[in-house]
């Protein structure tokens, strides 16, 4: 018995690997957009900020400013600086994105250093809104520039400036020690495009099956529809990873990104991982009685997942209710394992409590999509 | 002599009835802007807040309890205290905090003696903008604790000069200003592809396109009879993200609907004429929506400048970010939403748009065929 | 007024020219016919002609323009109807009507009587509103034919109108195309439908691209005079049998079983009827078909090789096939009610009725793709709600449409089809290498399914359906859209099965199918309407005024009369 239902199932997944492989069309899906997708958008991860254009009003008198000034010209970060004239043109500048940010150092600056009953200068900083990332970080940029510029103007003059006792936070950045984004982002990317694979391959092949006819063929034969069900999840999730181990290649020949945990780990999680990505698309799938429905189900589900996974901006910003609702989401899940393993080291333990709501998912969704095959008979 | 406008207008009222009838398209235009918006608005923030972040006191007097006390005073942290540096260690490992404050053991008698004292911050790297943030954050705390200390602990006077900063056009720093009309840029994106890479495919495969090659109309009456029908649809989205945008979610509109109107419109008209053209391109439906998804969502959201910085990618990735035209409508819609209307601006980026959008529709008239070959 | 001159069209070099050398001059007011088996190369003509491919060689004139450099010319008075019909589904039939009459540039002031003659021409105004979509095909195909005459063209071309179309539909669109003949209209009407070609004025016989005969009909069907026959007297258990020893006889071109009757077509010069001892023969008017099947060669294969290499079915006391008391209910719709009847083993049970009878809801349901309401089917003793594996298992299925996997190889569907059967081993591998063989399909082992010619798909879909030796095959309309040469073979398939014990059932609209069944059920309005031998059936509805019926009158009168209860 049990003989029969493995001979079966064996030739179930060869063909079902067959009929994908043998399409042209789906060989080139499972490559070459991944492929092309990785490269491009590894590039595309910058948040530093560089070649940033920022303007200067120097209204000052002295030559603090002008001197504060020149240790700009040596950041390569400030290669786009330019001079104002006229208090009136910071508008325009800002409106008009000639600038992300304006600096202004008002008429007393250097007098009021000179000053030493002063309570100290002030530069004015205007940053553009509109620019959610640029605009912090180019803000601590300039902070810590000027900072470190004076500092150094004190110690020339040997003036006491920074040596003075105080509480110092000492920041270190783990695994990842010059905050470099393509590093935290190669990883999640993986994630994602995997997941566009793979719920593709899915919802496809039973629509696409329904359409050519072939799936009453297979329903009057004595497999059951689990056994159906089960052949279609095992060669999806078999093509994905394959897709997903030539993505794990190319981050670490071209970025030098690699597993920071064991393989077997890796393994382990991504194919659960993909396990519940293809039991959404096969729930998807069992609902649609044409593959363009079938495809419409796979772009109202991909943009809100992979919005929700915390890949774009930290799942912590969402509010609570949202945040519930991201439980659901598999990638969610998946990207704090694949960051875990492939940049800190994550214990299997910790693991594991990041792969049991995968493993409900996948339960729920394989086993809807097998109801609803069954409910079709009906 | 025929009627040219006649036949157009018929062209374009069978799109009409074809649009009416077919629910998928009222869900891609209607259904699916709402979700996504709904779900982009909320979930895109840099805004952060409660970030879980680990406190190991070393030092057990009271100084450091202060200093812990002001760390859990705060909003931005969720403070969990540790037991030993390698607790936390192994929790940060485990992505459970995002990063570390260690109060070393003798940080009250440095301090009392009035030597420089260390705090030490180890963040999670992997989590870039969220360890940027949280360092300025931490460092604030400190200050703001050492400002609210006795004077007998004698703290210096940090440096004279102080960088005052002011972010324009959104002085209460919310990021959902700016996030939510990017939100818009993503989703019309998505919709415009979509809407026409299905309909030229579903010709093909339906054989009504072999019965219009035997008519004599002109490829090009064909190519604008489908794009004006989808384009009002589309419209009819930007509507609605508009509405939710301003109302929902509250976003300021300090630009001139018509300037709001105008960049729309020419996004949505270069859209359309992408999935226009990837449709002539594949004439298979399934092809179509397949390369629609591929090209709309992600490339849309890497180049649209907001999360990533354009300027400091290679240039060969930059010169492919400009067949994209999200990020030349994210600047308009942004400037429209958040500043008002800048007319330079829009129309340096108005101009660029209407590039691409002649680009792809000399290119899909081009493949467009005569005949079936 | 149309020339094709010594027209030549290739795709690739793989497969061969789709036409070759075709060189013919039709004249206008007449129809012109375009007939071949699937693949001759018909529809490739017909786009030539709509100047919507280019020829590779030659040329095509349309009343003196040239179809590839003066394709312009030609649209304003050209009517075209593709194969799918050319419709927007989700137009209505008047939206359909208007947007064709505003492409076409009909003026907007003869616009209303246009439409208004053209809805009364195709009977279908009291449907104007009505989505294309949810018209029946024979509907479709009027309101296709009305948007290719919007503006009275001068060619009509139509390319396969009655594909998938009931008989009295093609009937009238046949009525309709011969009305615009006096007008001076050139037709040139592609079809699969002999009985529509012997209509045509002329008819031009393609085979493979090549031109076989261009004339009048009669040029085909008159040298077959005198050599088909009719044999009569054969016992009803015994048709097959006899059918097929015929078919062995070198002096028969063709044979195909008509009720009680067999009816022959000889090779020129035969010796006579003695070979046909001990039955009567008489002399029969030759038809088309006749004609077309001659010069095509006759049936290619004369003995199917299943008659000699598939294994007999050891007789067995279970019923292969027993429907009890099957019903199906759609919310308070029965589609099938009670319906009860065993099959015979070695036995053809067509299952008949119009459509939305519940015909299909009853096949589905004993091949277990649907789940009965109430009652139970059962295949070779199982239980297909107890044991669906050990049921399914028993069965061989074949779908309408060809329904294997065109993007695997021959051999990759075979091997994929026995091993979901339970085949392994060894005797996976010679189930495999034994269809490969019987049906010839050996020079196509790698190619893709898909790609096969029609006739090749046909024998893969049995052969797919066979490997496990089943006891019961279920056909689901099984020859629909198939040339007559390919459909003669098919069932040379079938009848050496049903010699070897396979049991059949089988559903279908097409008459001379349900003329090889030895029993027939009519299923109307979800209960069996009625149930007998194809020639009592046309018994029932013998009468004063239709003395002879045919199959189809039998079907037709006892459907109506379930109508109509008196």
């Amino acid at each position: 018995m049990l003989i029969t239902v493995l001979n079966r199932l064996r030739y179930l997944i060869v063909k079902e690997m067959l009929v994908t492989l043998r399409d042209p069309k789906s060989r080139v899906i499972l490559v070459l957009p991944p492929l092309i997708q990785i490269i491009l958008f590894s590039y595309a991860i910058t948040q530093e900020v560089r070649n940033a254009s920022v303007a200067v009003l120097n209204r000052d008198t002295g030559v603090e400013g002008s001197a504060l000034l020149k240790s700009f010209g040596h950041e390569p970060t400030f290669r786009r600086l330019f001079y104002l004239k006229k208090e009136s043109e910071i508008d325009s500048v800002l409106d008009e994105r000639k600038a992300t940010a304006v600096m202004v150092i008002p008429p007393d600056f250097s007098g009021r250093l000179a000053d030493s009953t002063s309570y100290g200068a002030v530069i004015n900083l205007i940053l553009d809104g509109r620019r959610p990332n640029a605009s912090p970080i180019l803000s601590g940029y300039i902070q810590r520039i000027v900072q470190q510029s004076m500092a150094e103007s004190y110690r020339e003059r040997g003036v006491n400036g920074s040596a003075s006792p105080g509480v110092n936070v000492v920041t270190r950045h783990w695994f990842n020690p010059n905050l470099i984004p393509r590093e935290s982002f190669l990883p999640g990317l993986i994630c994602i495009l995997c997941m566009v694979v793979g719920i593709n391959l899915a919802v496809l092949s039973v629509a696409r099956e329904r359409e050519i006819g072939t799936f009453e063929q297979i329903l009057v034969s004595p497999l059951t529809p689990a056994e159906i069900l089960f052949g279609k999840a095992f060669n999806v999730v078999f093509l994905t990873s394959l897709t997903a181990g030539m993505l794990v290649a190319v981050i670490r020949l071209f970025f030098g990104v690699t597993l920071k945990s064991s393989p077997f780990l890796f393994f382990i999680s991504i194919e659960t991982f993909l396990l519940s990505i293809v039991g959404i698309g096969l729930f998807i799938s069992s609902l649609s009685t044409t593959q363009q429905q079938a495809i419409l189900g796979a772009i109202l589900v991909l943009p809100p997942a992979i919005m929700l996974s915390g890949f774009a901006t930290p799942i912590e910003n969402m509010p609570g209710w949202l945040q519930t609702v991201t439980a659901a989401d598999p990638v969610r899940w998946f990207l704090v394992i694949v960051k875990g393993l492939f940049l800190r080291g994550m214990s299997a333990a910790a693991v594991w409590e990041n792969l049991k709501p995968l493993v409900v998912i996948s339960v729920l969704c394989l086993g809807a999509a097998g109801y609803m095959f069954r409910r079709r008979m009906e | 002599m025929t009627n040219r406008w006649e036949l157009f207008g018929a062209l374009v009222k069978k799109e009409t009835f074809q649009i009416v009838r077919d629910p998928s398209c009222i869900l891609v235009a209607f259904v699916m802007p709402l979700i996504l918006l709904f779900i982009f608005g909320f979930g895109l923030s840099l805004d952060m807040k409660e970030v879980r972040t680990g406190i190991v006191l070393e030092d057990r007097g009271p100084l450091a309890a202060s200093l812990y006390d002001a760390f859990r005073a705060t909003d931005f942290i969720e403070a969990v205290p540790f037991g030993s540096r390698r607790d936390a260690a192994s929790a940060i490992a485990d992505a459970k905090v995002r990063a570390i404050v260690v109060v070393p053991n003798d940080f009250s008698r440095r301090v009392r003696l009035g030597e420089s004292a260390d705090i030490q911050l180890i963040t999670d790297g992997c989590e870039t903008n969220t360890a940027t943030v949280l360092e300025g954050y931490v460092t604030g705390a400190v200050s703001t604790w050492i400002a609210h200390q006795r004077d007998d602990l004698q703290f210096p006077r940090s440096s004279k000069v102080s960088v005052v900063s002011r972010i324009r056009f959104n002085p209460e720093v919310n990021t959902r200003n700016a996030f939510v009309p990017c939100s818009v840029v993503l989703i019309m994106a998505i919709v415009g592809i979509l809407l026409t890479a299905l309909v030229v495919a579903r010709e093909w495969e339906r054989g009504t396109m072999e019965a219009m090659l035997a008519t004599p109309i002109r490829k090009s009456e064909m190519a604008f009879g489908k794009l004006v029908p989808y384009y009002v649809l589309g419209m009819g989205s930007m509507v609605i993200c508009t509405a939710l945008s301003r109302f929902f979610f509250g976003v300021p509109l300090r630009g001139s609907l018509g300037a709001l109107f105008l960049s729309s419109s020419v996004f949505l008209a270069v859209a359309l004429t992408q999935g226009f053209f990837i449709s002539t391109v594949t004439k298979n439906q399934y092809l179509a929506s397949m390369a629609a998804l591929i090209l709309s969502f992600l490339p849309n959201y890497f180049f649209a400048g907001i999360v990533f910085e354009i300027d400091s990618m290679p240039r060969a990735v930059q010169a492919v970010s400009c067949v994209f035209p999200a990020r030349y409508f994210a600047d308009c819609l942004l400037t429209s939403f958040m500043v008002g209307d800048v007319w330079p601006l829009f129309l340096r980026n108005i101009g660029a748009m209407c590039v691409i959008g002649l680009f792809f529709f000399v290119a899909a008239i081009r493949v467009t065929p005569k005949r079936l070959e | 007024m149309i020339r094709i001159d010594s027209v030549t069209k290739s795709w690739n070099s793989e497969t061969g020219p789709a036409l070759r050398g075709v060189t013919v001059d039709i004249k206008p007011g007449r129809i012109t016919g375009l007939v071949g088996p699937d693949g001759a190369g018909k529809t490739t003509l017909i786009r030539l002609l709509a100047g919507l491919l280019e020829p590779t060689s030659g040329s095509v004139s349309v009343f003196g323009f040239d179809t590839v450099r003066q394709t312009e010319s030609i649209k304003p008075f050209l009517g075209y109807m593709p194969q799918k019909f050319g419709l927007y589904e989700d137009l209505t039939v008047l939206e359909n009507l208007e947007l064709y009459a505003k492409l076409r540039g009909l003026p907007k002031s003869d616009r209303p009587a246009r439409l208004a003659e053209l809805l009364r021409f195709t009977a279908l105004t009291p449907f104007t509103g009505r989505l294309a979509r949810r018209l029946s095909g024979g509907m479709k195909q009027k309101l296709g034919l009305a948007c290719a005459l919007i503006t009275t063209p001068k060619l009509l071309l139509l390319d396969e109108p009655g594909v998938g179309v009931d008989p009295l539909s093609r009937r009238e669109l046949w009525r309709m195309v011969a009305g615009l003949m006096n007008d001076g209209v050139v037709v040139v009407w592609s079809t699969a439908y002999l009985d529509e070609a012997e209509m045509c004025d002329d008819v031009l016989l393609l085979n493979a691209g090549e031109q076989l005969y261009f004339g009048p009909p009669s040029g085909l069907t008159d040298p077959m005079k005198g050599r088909v026959v009719r044999v009569l007297g054969i016992p009803e258990r015994e048709r097959r049998k006899t059918l097929a020893r015929f078919l062995r006889n070198e002096d028969v071109r063709d044979g195909v079983i008509q009720g009680d009757a067999v009816r022959l077509v000889l090779r020129p010069g035969a010796a006579g009827t003695a070979s046909f001892e001990p039955y009567r023969t008489v002399p029969v008017p030759p038809s088309f078909e006749d004609g077309f099947i001659d010069r095509l060669g006759g049936i290619a294969q004369r003995e199917s090789p299943l008659a000699r290499d598939f294994t007999p079915i050891p007789k067995s006391e279970k019923p292969p096939v027993t429907a009890d008391g099957l019903t199906k209910r759609f919310g308070a719709f029965t589609a099938a009610d009670h319906v009860s009847f065993t099959i015979r083993q070695g036995e053809i049970l067509g299952l008949l009725g119009p459509n939305g009878a519940g015909k299909s809801t009853t096949f589905k349901m004993l091949c277990g793709l649907l789940r009965p309401t109430e009652g139970a089917g059962y295949i070779s003793g199982w239980n297909l709600r107890r044991a669906p594996s050990r049921a399914r298992s028993r069965l061989g299925y074949m779908a309408q449409k060809f329904s294997l996997y065109p993007d695997l190889s021959v051999r990759q569907n075979l091997d994929f089809y026995a091993g979901v059967y339970g085949l392994r081993g060894r005797r996976h591998r010679s189930a495999v290498d034994r269809v490969i063989s019987m049906f010839e399909l050996g020079p196509f082992r790698t190619v893709s399914a898909g790609k096969l010619p029609l006739g090749f798909k046909q024998r893969l879909s049995l052969a797919a359906a066979l490997m496990h030796e089943p006891d019961v095959l279920f056909l689901d309309e099984p020859t629909s859209g198939v040339d007559p040469l390919t459909r003669r073979e098919f069932w040379g398939h079938i009848n050496a099965l049903v010699e070897k014990g396979v049991t059949v059932l089988v559903t279908t609209h097409f008459m001379d199918e349900a003329e090889y069944c030895d029993r027939i059920i009519l299923i109307n309005n979800g209960r069996m309407a009625a149930e007998g031998t194809p020639d009592s059936l046309k018994a029932r509805v013998r009468s004063a005024d239709l003395p002879e019926p045919t199959l189809e009158d039998a079907f037709i009168r006892l459907v109506e009369r379930g109508r109509d209860p008196r």
